[in-house]
């Protein structure tokens, strides 16, 4: 007996060029910039213990306030200066990577997982769990997000972990909306009728068929809610609704460093240079995802 | 537009303050740390009955389906409370802040609606030139920046270093105008008190400039897009046959529909920036909505974070509803 789950499944694996789309990516210079720098991050965040220079909780009040070696004042050991209690600057960066991308991934992949199951299962199955869930979207998104995230951070305390949480109960409708709209628009095409009549169970249609052909969307919504989770933590954190004192993180770095913006630039300057840095390599490489997959949509 | 549609988001209103309110309330009690602790502190001679008298006095002692009635009830009549904290009626206190806030988001939206309508316009006439790159390239800047962090560098540059503007507050003191409407420029200019008005302006530059910049590239996207395909319409080319001048096709034929998403994309702007007010009132200490519900969350503020909260969300809802109404009176192709 022919599988009929195998065929639909070599026919969806041939759906438009995915290697192909890849290679454009890699044609595009400012996506291949997106990505290095990316990488950079990634691998700051991966090794901050071996590349941070000093201990970024070790203070030295003597050393306090030194601007980046390159001013006056400045000292060799501290690359880009020392902070209010004498911390190395950029031991603390390096360590703050840590919190920005865990955060920014954990979303990511907590909240596409939420919204995007859920996405494909109201789009695929439709009816009352369809309306019921997209009722559920629409009071989600009808909330500001920053105020709930900031009720939600004040009720479970600060901590990367309920960042993640928070973030992505506010932000899985994203997901959701966009996942359901594309599998209603895939759930009526031959391939997925072809495995209906071939009598493939439905789970197995949506997960093996359906969800492979819209992953590419997928991927796009994901890098550009990567961004926009790593630029919302750093807010959280500036507002103090982010990390517990003591951990570096980008954005209360920032914080902390508004109260010498006269006398010590760098303290705010560097970290939030970072963050634009991150989110601009992150939307990069979205951007070029997108004309890959799309190339109609290239601007 | 039908009037079922009219009542129907009207109702949907309703119930979205209510899912709101409820939220709120359940979030605010299940929050660790009691306001009455944090209020008395930890003084020794303060005793277990004062603080009971202070429940009681906040009607804090009341089961939670009391409270959340009496809230609600408080809601449909005005009456939002007391401030915990403050010690002053809630309303009040929104009452005076909510201009503060609606100041700062009219004055970024004209700030992001001036920078990103003419950048979307160049962008798109010159459409893949090394101008349209360098926009969008700034323009993928403009979205990647934390407002936060373009504040703080905004007050180094032109607070600390030039020395133009003020970085922090509204006005200074002994310049508050009459008040009027609350708006600290439009009283200044009713009541014709120019020393004011400048004050008031060079106040609301930094801020206006820092919230509007991010949604300033978001038109200009929009706009350049939505150009690019208007330009390339039937009507566009009959307007060129005819031999009409140039900048009569592009700003009253081209611009004039191009500019139709602008409307949804404004009450998404608006809606955002009042949410987003959190971060732009804590950065220049604008005293508005913002920066009171954050201290209101961090002291612990029942009533005053529930009123505040309540009161963003409802406005942030009904900017939507208007938008909707909006978008079928200028495109009559849009019926609900």
């Amino acid at each position: 007996m022919v599988d009929g789950t195998a065929i639909a499944a070599r026919v969806a694996r041939r759906a438009p060029g995915r290697r192909s789309s890849l290679r454009r990516l890699l044609g595009y210079p400012t996506s291949v910039f997106g990505l290095l720098v990316l990488l950079f991050f990634v691998v700051l965040a991966v090794f901050a213990p071996l590349l941070a220079p000093f201990d970024p909780n070790a203070g030295n009040l003597l050393r306090r306030l030194r601007p980046p070696m390159w001013l006056d004042g400045g000292l060799s050991a501290h690359l880009i200066g020392t902070d209010q209690l004498g911390r190395d600057l950029l031991s603390q960066m390096i360590f703050g990577a840590r919190v920005s991308l865990s955060v920014g991934v954990g979303v990511v992949l907590l909240s596409g997982l939420i919204g995007g199951g859920l996405g494909l299962v109201a789009g695929y199955l439709r009816g009352r769990i369809d309306t019921v869930l997209s009722r559920l979207a629409d009071w989600t998104l009808a909330f500001p997000f920053l105020i709930l995230a900031i009720l939600l951070m004040g009720l479970l305390g600060p901590g990367v972990a309920n960042l993640v949480l928070v973030l992505s109960i506010t932000g899985w409708p994203h997901f959701f909306r966009l996942m359901r709209g594309e599998v209603l628009v895939e759930r009526e095409k031959a391939y997925v009728e072809a495995a209906r009549a071939l009598g493939a169970h439905r789970v197995s249609i949506m997960l093996r068929h359906v969800a492979r052909n819209v992953f590419h969307t997928f991927l796009v919504v994901a890098t550009v809610r990567l961004g926009l989770a790593v630029l919302s933590e750093a807010g959280l954190s500036y507002l103090g609704f982010g990390v517990p004192p003591g951990v570096p993180a980008w954005g209360s770095m920032v914080s902390i460093g508004q109260d010498y913006v006269e006398t010590a630039w760098w303290l705010s300057a560097a970290p939030g240079l970072a963050i634009l840095l991150l989110v601009l390599s992150v939307n990069l490489v979205g951007e070029g995802l997108r004309d890959a997959f799309d190339p109609r949509m290239r601007p | 537009m039908s009037i079922a549609f009219l009542v129907h988001r009207m109702l949907q209103l309703v119930v979205v303050t209510f899912v709101i309110a409820l939220t709120v309330f359940v979030v605010l009690r299940l929050t660790p740390g009691d306001p009455v602790d944090m209020m008395m502190g930890r003084d020794d001679a303060v005793t277990q009955a004062d603080i009971d008298r202070k429940r009681r006095a906040l009607g804090l002692d009341r089961p939670m389906h009391v409270q959340f009635a009496s809230f609600v009830g408080g809601l449909v009549t005005g009456d939002l409370g007391t401030s915990l904290v403050l010690e002053r009626p809630v309303s009040g206190l929104l009452w005076e802040r909510l201009p503060a806030t609606i100041e700062l988001a009219v004055a970024a939206m004209l700030v992001s609606f001036i920078i990103g309508i003419p950048v979307g316009v160049v962008a798109a006439l010159r459409q893949n030139s090394l101008l349209d790159r360098v926009i969008m390239g700034l323009n993928f800047i403009g979205l990647s920046m934390p407002s936060f962090w373009q504040g703080i560098m905004l007050i180094l540059l032109f607070s600390v270093t030039l020395g133009w503007l003020p970085s922090l507050g509204r006005i200074a003191y002994d310049l508050v105008p009459v008040r009027i409407t609350g708006l600290y420029t439009l009283d200044a200019l009713l009541s014709w008190n120019l020393p004011a008005l400048q004050n008031a302006l060079a106040h609301l530059f930094l801020p206006a400039l820092t919230a509007g910049t991010a949604y300033a590239a978001i038109i200009a996207r929009v706009v350049r897009s939505s150009m690019l395909e208007v330009l390339r319409q039937d009507f566009i080319r009959t307007a060129w046959s005819k031999g009409l001048q140039p900048r009569r096709i592009v700003l009253g034929h081209a611009l004039r529909n191009a500019l139709i998403p602008m409307i949804t994309i404004g009450g998404l702007e608006a809606g955002s920036l009042l949410s987003g007010s959190v971060v732009i009132e804590t950065v220049f200490s604008w005293p508005g909505l913002g920066r009171l519900i954050v201290m209101s969350i961090q002291g612990r503020d029942y009533a005053l974070v529930q009123g505040a909260v309540v009161l963003l969300c409802v406005l942030y809802v009904a900017i939507s509803l208007i938008v909707d109404i909006a978008y079928s009176l200028v495109d009559p192709r849009v019926r609900w």
